[in-house]
């Protein structure tokens, strides 16, 4: 180790001799001095980037954490003067009542909904048919869901009340050819959101399959029909393994956006009615800037932040055992 | 491997991280505090009528300003948010630093103590021996006090009124003119309403979290004003939480529950819409409880043009219950003065510029709001709109009788909790024995029960 971190000095040496003995006993040196040298270019290059990562990145981060253990509100006494109150905030937070259990069940409910079901299956299934479509079909649809995408999510999300609201497109087009319509909006808000996240998400998982899809080698398919694999067994055993990576990038892209999704649900339901779809984010921005308790909405912004991280743990793994994921070799 | 593995895992940990961090520090960008240059931070709603108010009024009083101290400049700072909490969470953080802090804020009245207390804004004394001080009612000096020490003017306020469908009043056979004198005649009316015309909302009250400070303002605080209760006691120094006049709001309001809008019609945010928009101008609704700008939406190129609303909705006053005579609550905004203000006898000028008779009236003119000021409704602004919408005129006269919301820190979270149990209320899934139980729990849990005490009779 200390001749590694000595790499300049025993470096000179070898060259000033010009030697060969010496040069050919210097041979396992030179290559750790070799591999130094690229390590050190390496982080040489890499540092600007690192400096700002952990100038807006981790010292935030690092903030955060040190918020989430005081009292500091938005306005009142302890808005400048605030004490550290140790793991007070998270006591509350866990303790019952709070909420917090609710949210993330919610949260979760979000995420297996409108990631899971609505943006991911449903994106695979419009991907692996569209496979079957004319140039013209495929150009049509892809268009239409590549808009959704587009359309801004606080205009998707106002798009979304004025359908399934009370007087809304749905109701009057329902009440038109008469079958009542209780709103949604009220009477499942959760379904409601998760459909409008489900419509405005799709997209990316679409074009995430749709290129992927289109990368599986016909053969392989071909080989797996002749051996007498029927449609099923072709898609289960064939397509999907090819695709396991780009389904649990898809996954990673997915979990963290709409875990932290909140424009849409707060322009929706506000987190109503009640607290019935009061989702993890929502919770956080309604305790640090509507009741005004700043560190203690951090510390429930901590907790979707620990939350994302698991996922995130569980995901990098699974791709690390499938030999994907090699970018820091 | 395994220091691959936790370099990668950190990337992640850190882009999540900053995803779910979302507020930065403000940039610094600004001027350093001059004593020739006041700032003005202001709240500006997205594109709606009257926008122009607020920097129309800034600018009349930044040229009177420069004329009694010639080179001082007036620099505007306006803060367009959708809503008004986001204005106080934006203002608020600006004035944690000296660098975005402005001089002179508009402060929404009910957050004077709260920002007092946090050292946001700093007392202005010198406005008591000001000339035009005691042209604002005690209630609108009040309002801007906090501790005993005046921490701003009162630039605009408001009084809650009951507007009622006089076509619908008679086809119930209920008695126009109306003018409740109890909880139980407004319970009586809404019933009539409900009986003689089954498609119709008979009574709006707000409710529910989505509305926030609405539901417990107009849904819940201007009840128990007209009853010998109070939030807070400033006497003591304590948060009532129970006694016989909370008891009579919260039953109230579960009395109320057959004869207001659906839940449907309250649990989004765009509630206020719903009422003002499509159920008044609709005749889809008899009595509403709302603010005392409502009418300023149906005057000539407003949001919507409704010369009828004057004909079809006549206004009653806010009754207390049973004790005789009116009640009423009002908010409002301020103009105070920041901590951080480099000059603030220059400072204080401009917001005695901007509070003189004629600036107040033409501002509250053209912003729908009442002027706090007594002698400024007789200032021709006021006069010219007051002829357009008479409701004005009415509803400055319920000054009188009003009311404000305590100056505590801890109210915002009360409110919250107040919202929730109204909405509890509405909903059903709450008897008012059971929402005055958690409004009792709830704010001895935020203010600590050493801050709370029970009316007695």
């Amino acid at each position: 180790m200390t001749r590694l971190s000595d790499p300049g000095e025993h470096g000179g040496s070898v060259v000033a001799n010009g030697n060969a003995a010496a040069l050919t006993g210097a041979l396992r040196p030179a290559r750790l001095r070799a591999r130094t040298r690229r390590r050190l270019t390496g982080l040489t290059m890499v540092a600007p980037m690192l400096v700002i990562v952990l100038a807006f990145l981790g010292w935030p981060l690092i903030w955060t954490l040190v918020l989430s253990l005081t009292n500091m509100t938005v306005t009142g006494p302890t808005a400048t003067h605030y004490q550290f109150i140790g793991l007070a905030n998270y006591r509350e937070l866990f303790a019952s009542g709070s909420g917090l259990v609710q949210s993330i069940l919610l949260s979760l409910y979000y995420l297996g909904a409108s990631a899971y079901i609505g943006q991911a299956l449903f994106g695979f299934v419009l991907a692996y048919l569209m496979l079957r479509c004319t140039t013209t079909v495929r150009k049509v649809v892809g268009s239409i869901i590549i808009v959704c995408w587009l359309v801004p999510e606080i205009i998707a999300a106002w798009m979304w009340f004025a359908m399934l609201s009370n007087g809304g497109t749905l109701q009057q087009g329902l009440h038109a050819v008469g079958i009542p319509y209780q709103t949604w909006l009220v009477s499942h808000p959760m379904i409601s959101v998760s459909v409008a996240n489900s419509w405005r998400g799709v997209a990316f998982s679409f074009l995430l399959f749709s290129a992927a899809l289109s990368d599986v080698p016909a053969e392989l398919i071909d080989a797996a029909q002749v051996d007498g694999a029927n449609a099923w067994q072709r898609l289960r055993s064939v397509i999907i393994p090819l695709l396991a990576t780009t389904i649990l990038v898809d996954f990673v892209l997915i979990t963290l956006g709409t875990l932290n999704d909140f424009t849409l649900i707060f322009a929706m339901t506000g987190g109503g009615p009640g607290t019935s779809s009061n989702v993890l984010s929502v919770f956080m921005y309604q305790q640090a800037f509507v009741t005004f308790r700043l560190a203690y909405g951090t510390a429930s912004a901590v907790v979707l932040l620990a939350i994302g991280a698991v996922f995130s743990f569980i995901y990098i793994r699974t791709l690390r055992r499938q030999g994907a994921l090699n970018f820091a070799r | 491997m395994k220091h691959r593995h936790l370099a990668s895992l950190g990337c992640l940990v850190v882009v999540a991280a900053t995803v779910l961090v979302g507020c930065g520090s403000p940039a610094a960008s600004k001027s350093p505090h001059s004593s020739k240059t006041l700032t003005v931070m202001y709240w500006t709603e997205f594109d709606t009528p009257g926008t122009n108010a607020t920097p129309d009024l800034v600018k009349s009083a930044a040229a009177e300003l420069a004329s009694q101290h010639p080179g001082v400049k007036v620099v505007l700072e306006p803060v367009t948010t959708d809503s008004e909490s986001t204005y106080y969470a934006k203002i608020d953080l600006a004035q944690r630093s000296a660098a975005t802090a402005p001089d002179v804020v508009m402060e929404d009245s009910f957050l004077i103590g709260s920002d007092a207390s946090a050292g946001f804004i700093q007392p202005v004394p010198q406005l008591a021996s000001w000339s035009g001080w005691k042209h604002f009612p005690t209630a609108m000096q009040g309002i801007a006090t906090y501790d005993g020490k005046i921490y701003g003017v009162m630039n605009s306020t408001d009084v809650q009124l009951a507007y009622y469908n006089t076509a619908l009043f008679k086809k119930a056979g209920l008695p126009v003119p109306w003018q409740p004198h109890s909880f139980a005649d407004i319970v009586a009316a809404s019933k009539a309403l409900s009986e003689h015309d089954p498609g119709i909302v008979p009574t709006w009250l707000y409710t529910g979290t989505p509305l926030g400070e609405a539901s417990s303002f107009r849904g819940f605080e201007v009840f128990l004003d007209g009853t010998h209760d109070r939030l807070y006691n400033d006497k003591t120094h304590k948060w009532e939480i129970s006694g016989p006049g909370f008891t009579a709001t919260w039953n109230f309001l579960a009395a109320m529950r057959p004869y207001e809008e659906p839940v449907s019609d309250w649990s989004n945010p765009n509630a206020s819409a719903t009422v003002d928009l499509n159920l008044m101008p609709a005749s889809k609704v008899g009595i509403v409880f709302d603010g005392s700008w409502v009418s300023t939406a149906y005057v000539p190129h407003s949001l919507k043009p409704w010369p009828a609303f004057f004909t079809t909705f006549d206004e009653a006053r806010m009754t207390t219950d049973g004790m005789g005579g009116y009640t009423n609550q009002s908010g409002g905004f301020a103009w105070s003065l920041s901590t951080h203000a480099a000059n603030p006898s220059l400072g204080v000028d401009l917001i005695e510029d901007m509070s003189s008779a004629s600036n107040i009236a033409s501002f509250n003119a053209t912003d729908g709001n009442l002027p706090p000021r007594s002698d400024a409704v007789d200032e021709p602004a006021w006069v010219q709109v007051n002829k357009l919408d008479p409701v004005l005129t009415f509803a400055s006269k319920q000054l009188v009788y009003t009311n404000y919301r305590p100056n505590q820190a801890a109210y915002p979270q009360v409110s919250n909790e107040i919202a929730a149990l109204t909405g509890d209320i509405s909903s059903g899934s709450m008897t008012a024995a059971q929402a005055e139980q958690a409004y009792e729990a709830k704010v001895t849990q935020i203010v600590g029960a050493r801050n709370v005490e029970a009316m007695s009779s």
